[in-house]
C-alpha cells in the first residue's frame, strides 16, 4: 500500500493588542455591544479615510525582529476587492506584494526533544472584518462591525508541517510567543489568535505537492489537531481511491468531527489586488527600527535558558517567569542587586509578592517596590538577622509604608537574637519550671521539643532563631 | 451686489455697506429667480444659510471677523455636510444625509462662510458635460442649448449666473478647470495634497482634488488660502506651509518663464481657440514674461492612462455603495446576492456603471500588467516629462478644453471621443500638479479657457500671472446677459 | 484587445451589477470603445519604469494609538435603510 505524506502550512491571524483600530480611532474592546466601536472610517462611509496606526507597525516589526526575518523598510498597503456584508468598504486593505515582514525562522520542539526550524514565509499587517451573526434575526442576517479595522497580523508559513503535531507544537509556541512579546492578547475564545491551515497529500518520497484543501477559522489548539487529523484521512482515503483532492475552502465542525465544503466558495476568487491610493508606501528608517529593537524582550527560550543554568531554577518555575517577560525582569534584577539564593528569591516573588499585589488587584505594572528593597529583606532573611516570620511582618510594613527593610528592623527592634548566652539563660529557667515536659522529652517524646521552642520564641517576642533554639535544647538535655 | 469678486463684496461687508444677511437673501432670491432655469443646484438650504449669515453679521459687528466672513458660496454635492443632503448626483445617495461634515467645508464654515446649497454634479463625478446626473442636465448661463462642462458643472454654472459668487468644486481629470473654461470663470485645481480630500466623496483617490471656483485669480487665491493645509485624517495630504497666496498676487510677473508645449497645440484643438490662448501667452509677454517650446512627449498618453487609473480606483471606491449601512437599497431582494446586484444596478446611472466595469476589467486576474500597471508606469513617464519641463519654465501654459462649450444631448457619439474633452486637462492630475483655468476671450458669446500649469506647490506663481493678467483684462468681469436683472 | 460577452458577464458578477440585455448590449460596445481608447499604451517602453504609487512620491504618515472616537452608534444608523437593535440587517448569508 503506498505511503502518503501529509504537507501542512499555516495562516496564523493574530489580532493586535492595540488601544485604537489599525486605521481609525475606534476602541478595540472585546465584547462591547454591536456596533458601538463602529466609527465614519470603520463603517466605510463615504469620503471618510484610513490613517495608520502606529503602534500596530511597531507590533509587526517587533514580531519579525523576534523571528530573525527581514523588516521590509519599504512595505504596501492594497486593497483586496470583495463583496461581503462584514467588509464595510467593499475591500480589505492589506499587504499583498510587499509584506512588512519577511522571511523569518522559528523553532519549535517535537516530542522527541528535538526541534525543528519552521519556514515563516512572511508577516503582513491588515484589517479583521465585521462579524455576520448567522442566528435568526426575522430571517436576515446580522452584521456587527465592532471588529471591523482591528488590526490583524496575518503569518504565513511555508508548508513545513508533516503531522498535525506539529502544527499543533508550532501554534503553541507562536501563541506564546505573541503574548511574551506583547503584541497579542491571545484570547483563542475570542478570536484573538485564529489559524487557517493548507494541506495536502503526497507519495512519500514525492518533491511535488499535491491539491491542497485550506480548513478556515479554527481557534483552538485542539480543533487544529483534529481538523487535520480529519482532513488527512479524508484526502487519504479519496487518493487511494483514485479519485481528485480539489483545491477548495473548508470549514471544521467540532460537533461532528468532520470538515465540510463552504458553499459559497465554489469558484477562485478573483481579488483584483491594488496598491490602495488613500495609503502611500510606508517606508521606515533604520533608526526606527534600532529603537523597537532596543525594547524588544529577550526571546523566551533563550530567558528560559539562562533561569536553568544560570540560577538553575526548577522547570515550572522558569516556566512561570518566562510566560511574562515583567516577572523575570524583576526577579533578575532582584537576583544581582542583592546576594541570595534563587530558591528564596522564587519563593517570595511567587509567595508574599503575588499574594500582595493580588490582594490589592493591582496589575503587575502598577508594583512599586522595587527589586532592590526586596532584596535587602531577603538579604537579611537569608543571613538570619530575622527569622521568616519577622520578615513577613517586615514585608507588610515595608509594603504599607515603602521604607525600607533595614529601616524598619532597626526601628521595630526586629533583629534576631543571636546572644548564646541569654537564650541558654532562657533554656535553663524553661528546664526549672517545667520538669514534667522535661521528662517526656527525655523520655522520646518529640513533640514536645516544639513546646520549649514556642515558649522560648514566645519570651525573645519571635526574635530568636527557631533552629538555633532546637539545637541549644537539644544541647542542654544531651538528646540525640 | 452683483458681479462683484468676493474680494469686493468682504470690503463692503466690513464697512456695513450691507450685511451678510442682506448679501444672502439676495443670492438666495436669484436662486429662486433663476435656477428653475439652469438646475445647476441639487438642494438649497435657505434657514441653514441666513442662519449662517446672522452668525456672520454677529462676528463682523465684533470685529472678530476673517476675510471670507459672511460670503455665501456654494458645494459641489460630494462633499460631505452634517444635517443637509450629499447626494454626489445620484440616485445611490437620494436620501443620504452625512454624519459629518468635510475638512474643507468645516475649514470654510470656521472662517464664517456662508452655505447657500449644493450644487449639481455628474453622477460621482464623472462626466465632463454635468449630463450624468441622476438630477438632470445643467445648462450653460451663456447659452441655454449648451452644456456647463462637468463634473463640476453645477457650480461653474451657479457662479457664472451670479447665482453665488464663488464655489466649490473637484478635480479629478479636469472637472474644475473644463466647466470653468466652459462658463467664463477662473477655477483651481490645487496640487495633490494641498487640500485634504477627507469627506469630499472619493471617485478616484489618487487623481481627486478639491479646489475653488470664482470671478478671479484674487478670488480664488482668497479661498485656497482658508481651504489648504496638512489634514491628519487624510494620509495623502501634506505636510508643508501654506504659503501666503494673497500677498504674492501682485508680484511682478517679468522675466517669469511659462512654457508652451506643442502637445497643447494639436489636431484636436480649435483653431479659434488656438488663436485666443496664445495671443494670452503674447499678453504676458507683453507684461515682461518670457515665452518659450518646450515638449510634454507623453502627454498624448494621459488620455489612456487617465481612462484605466481612474476606472480602477473608481471601482473599489465604489463598492461601498452596497445599501447596507447607508445609500439606495433595493428592498425586494431575499438573497445577499440579489440584494447586492440589484441595489447597484438601480442606484448607480449608466456612466458610473461603465467605468466601473472598465476598472473592474483592468485590475481583473490576467489583465492587471497589461492595463493597470502599464498605466501606472506610463504615469511616471508622463510625471517625468513635467519635471523636465520645469527645470527649464515656471509654468506651463496651454489650453484648457479643445473646444468651447458643447451642444446639450449630443447623440451617437462614441464613448472614446466623450472622454477627449479631458485631453489637456487629465495629464495635470496624474501628474499631480495643480492647474488654473482663467477665461481669455470668447467665440460665438462661448467663453474660451487658457490654462496655467504650476510646479508642484506652486500654486502662487500660476495665481500672480494669473491675477496680472486679469488688472489687464476683462474677460474674467463678463457676465451671460440673460441672468444681469 | 477587446472582450466578450462572457468576459462582461464576468466583470458584471465580480462588480455585483445587474445588467439587461439591452444594457449589456450597449455596454459591451462601450466597454471595447473603450479598450480601443487606450490601446496606445502597450505601445510605450516602460522597462525600468516605476509605476506611481502617490503622485508626489510621499511616504505614509502614522497616527498615535489613541482612542478619539466615541459610541454614536444612533446617529451612525440614521443612514441605514435596515437596522435593528444596533444591527444592520441583510438577506440571510449562507456559508
Amino acid at each position: 500500500m503506498m505511503q502518503w505524506e501529509p504537507v501542512i502550512g499555516l495562516e496564523i491571524h493574530a489580532q493586535l493588542n492595540t488601544k485604537s483600530k489599525i486605521f481609525s480611532g475606534s476602541a478595540t474592546n472585546f465584547g462591547a455591544d454591536p456596533n458601538t466601536q463602529a466609527s465614519l472610517i470603520d463603517l466605510g462611509m463615504p469620503g471618510t479615510l484610513p490613517s495608520l496606526n502606529k503602534e500596530a507597525v511597531i507590533k509587526a516589526i517587533k514580531f519579525g525582529l523576534s523571528i530573525s526575518a527581514t523588516i521590509n523598510q519599504t512595505s504596501l498597503f492594497e486593497r483586496k476587492n470583495y463583496f461581503y456584508p462584514d467588509l464595510p468598504k467593499g475591500y480589505q486593505t492589506s499587504q499583498f506584494q510587499l509584506p512588512i515582514v519577511q522571511n523569518g525562522k522559528f523553532n519549535i520542539p517535537l516530542d522527541n526533544g528535538d526541534s525543528k526550524t519552521i519556514r515563516i514565509n512572511r508577516a503582513h499587517l491588515e484589517e479583521d472584518a465585521g462579524k455576520s451573526l448567522h442566528e435568526d434575526y426575522h430571517g436576515m442576517t446580522a452584521i456587527d462591525l465592532n471588529r471591523a479595522g482591528i488590526p490583524l497580523l496575518e503569518i504565513v508559513t511555508e508548508p513545513d508541517f508533516r503531522s498535525a503535531k506539529e502544527a499543533v507544537s508550532y501554534m503553541k509556541s507562536l501563541h506564546h510567543l505573541v503574548r511574551y512579546l506583547d503584541i497579542c492578547d491571545g484570547n483563542m475564545q475570542e478570536g484573538s489568535f485564529r489559524c487557517d491551515v493548507n494541506i495536502s497529500l503526497r507519495p512519500l518520497g514525492e518533491k511535488k505537492l499535491g491539491t491542497r484543501a485550506e480548513i478556515k477559522n479554527l481557534n483552538s489548539f485542539r480543533f487544529v489537531e483534529k481538523a487535520i487529523q480529519y482532513e488527512i484521512k479524508r484526502q487519504k482515503k479519496l487518493l487511494q481511491a483514485g479519485q481528485a483532492v480539489y483545491q477548495e475552502t473548508r470549514l471544521y465542525c467540532p460537533d461532528n468531527d468532520e470538515t465540510r465544503a463552504m458553499r459559497s466558495k465554489e469558484e477562485a476568487y478573483d481579488y483584483r489586488y491594488f496598491p490602495c491610493p488613500d495609503l502611500p508606501p510606508l517606508v521606515i528608517d533604520d533608526n526606527f527600527i534600532t529603537d523597537i529593537k532596543k525594547n524588544l524582550p529577550e526571546p523566551p527560550q533563550k530567558r528560559k535558558e539562562r533561569l536553568l543554568t544560570t540560577y538553575g531554577l526548577k522547570e515550572e518555575d522558569a516556566d512561570y517567569f518566562v510566560e511574562n517577560p515583567k516577572y523575570c525582569d524583576y526577579l533578575e534584577s532582584l537576583l544581582t542587586q542583592s546576594n541570595i539564593s534563587p530558591k528564596l528569591a522564587v519563593n517570595w516573588f511567587r509567595g508574599e509578592l503575588m499574594r500582595a499585589i493580588n490582594n490589592e488587584n493591582l496589575s503587575f505594572n502598577e508594583l512599586k517596590l522595587a527589586p532592590q528593597k526586596l532584596g535587602e529583606l531577603l538579604s537579611a532573611l537569608e543571613t538570619n538577622q530575622i527569622s521568616g516570620k519577622i520578615a513577613k511582618q517586615v514585608f507588610e510594613i515595608m509594603w504599607e509604608t515603602g521604607q525600607s527593610a533595614k529601616v524598619i528592623i532597626e526601628q521595630q527592634g526586629l533583629k534576631q537574637l543571636d546572644n548564646t548566652d541569654e537564650l541558654n539563660e532562657i533554656i535553663e529557667r524553661l528546664i526549672e519550671a517545667y520538669p514534667k515536659q522535661v521528662e517526656g522529652l527525655k523520655a522520646g517524646q518529640n513533640k514536645l521539643l516544639g513546646f520549649f521552642v514556642g515558649q522560648v520564641m514566645k519570651q525573645t517576642q519571635g526574635k530568636a532563631n527557631p533552629k538555633q533554639v532546637n539545637d541549644l535544647i537539644k544541647q542542654k538535655l544531651s538528646l540525640d | 451686489m452683483f458681479n462683484q469678486s468676493i474680494h469686493s463684496l468682504a470690503l463692503k461687508l466690513a464697512d456695513k455697506e450691507f450685511s451678510s444677511v442682506e448679501l444672502t437673501n439676495y443670492f438666495l432670491k436669484r436662486i429662486k429667480a433663476y435656477d428653475n432655469t439652469l438646475n445647476s443646484f441639487i438642494s438649497v438650504n435657505e434657514t441653514l444659510a441666513l442662519s449662517q449669515a446672522k452668525a456672520a453679521d454677529l462676528l463682523i459687528k465684533q470685529g472678530n471677523y476673517h476675510p471670507l466672513t459672511g460670503i455665501p458660496i456654494a458645494y459641489k454635492d460630494n462633499f460631505c455636510t452634517q444635517g443637509i443632503k450629499t447626494s454626489c448626483g445620484s440616485k445611490m445617495l437620494k436620501n443620504f444625509i452625512a454624519p459629518y461634515t468635510a475638512t474643507t467645508i468645516n475649514k470654510l464654515n470656521q472662517a464664517g462662510m456662508v452655505m447657500l446649497g449644493k450644487t449639481n454634479m455628474d453622477e460621482f463625478a464623472m462626466g465632463s458635460s454635468n449630463e450624468t446626473s441622476y438630477y438632470g442636465a445643467v445648462k450653460n448661463p451663456w447659452n441655454l442649448k449648451k452644456v456647463p462642462g462637468g463634473s463640476s458643472g453645477g457650480s461653474a454654472a451657479a457662479v457664472a449666473a451670479q447665482l453665488t459668487p464663488c464655489a466649490i468644486g473637484s478635480d479629478t481629470g479636469g472637472s474644475i478647470r473644463q466647466p470653468a473654461a466652459f462658463c467664463g470663470l477662473t477655477g483651481l485645481k490645487p496640487t495633490y495634497g494641498r487640500v485634504s480630500r477627507f469627506g469630499m466623496v472619493a471617485f478616484a483617490s489618487s487623481l481627486d482634488q478639491a479646489g475653488p471656483m470664482a470671478q478671479s485669480a484674487q478670488d480664488v487665491a482668497l479661498l485656497l488660502q482658508t481651504m489648504s493645509g496638512y489634514d491628519a485624517n487624510d494620509a495623502t495630504s501634506i505636510n508643508l506651509p501654506v504659503p501666503d497666496y494673497l500677498q504674492n498676487l501682485e508680484n511682478n510677473i517679468k522675466g517669469k518663464r511659462i512654457g508652451l508645449a506643442k502637445e497643447f497645440f494639436d489636431t484636436h484643438l480649435n483653431d479659434d481657440i488656438a488663436k485666443q490662448v496664445l495671443q494670452f501667452a503674447n499678453t504676458l509677454k507683453g507684461l515682461g514674461a518670457e515665452l518659450i517650446d518646450i515638449s510634454l512627449p507623453n502627454m498624448h498618453q494621459a488620455i489612456p492612462c487617465y481612462y484605466i487609473i481612474a476606472p480602477a480606483e473608481c471601482s473599489s471606491n465604489l463598492a461601498r455603495f452596497d445599501g447596507i449601512r447607508f445609500g439606495y437599497r433595493d428592498e425586494n431582494a431575499t438573497t445577499l446576492e440579489a440584494h447586492y446586484k440589484q441595489t447597484r444596478a438601480e442606484g448607480f446611472g449608466t456612466e458610473v456603471k461603465r467605468r466601473i466595469l472598465v476598472g473592474t476589467y483592468v485590475l481583473s486576474a490576467g489583465y492587471f500588467d497589461a492595463y493597470y500597471l502599464k498605466a501606472q508606469k506610463v504615469r511616471r513617464l508622463i510625471k517625468q516629462d513635467f519635471e523636465n519641463a520645469f527645470k527649464t519654465v515656471d509654468v506651463i501654459l496651454g489650453p484648457t478644453t479643445p473646444t468651447t462649450a458643447f451642444d446639450l444631448n449630443l447623440k451617437n457619439q462614441l464613448q472614446s471621443d466623450k472622454y477627449l474633452a479631458d485631453i489637456y486637462t487629465t495629464a495635470i492630475n496624474l501628474a499631480g500638479l495643480p492647474a488654473l483655468s482663467l477665461p481669455v476671450g470668447q467665440i460665438d458669446g462661448l467663453p474660451v479657457g487658457a490654462q496655467l500649469i504650476g510646479k508642484l506647490f506652486d500654486e502662487a506663481s500660476i495665481l500672480n500671472i494669473a491675477h496680472i493678467y486679469q488688472k489687464e483684462s476683462q474677460h474674467h468681469l463678463l457676465t451671460p446677459t440673460l441672468f444681469n436683472e | 484587445m477587446s472582450i466578450n460577452t462572457d468576459q462582461l458577464d464576468y466583470l458584471a458578477k465580480l462588480s455585483m451589477l445587474l445588467l439587461n440585455e439591452t444594457q449589456k448590449k450597449h455596454l459591451h460596445a462601450d466597454l471595447n470603445d473603450i479598450l480601443q481608447l487606450v490601446e496606445s499604451l502597450k505601445n510605450i517602453n516602460t522597462t525600468d519604469v516605476e509605476p506611481v504609487l502617490n503622485p508626489l512620491d510621499a511616504t505614509l504618515t502614522l497616527r498615535d494609538d489613541k482612542v478619539t472616537e466615541e459610541n454614536n452608534r444612533e446617529f451612525y444608523q440614521e443612514t441605514a435603510s435596515l437596522s435593528d437593535n444596533g444591527l444592520y440587517l441583510v438577506p440571510k448569508v449562507i456559508e
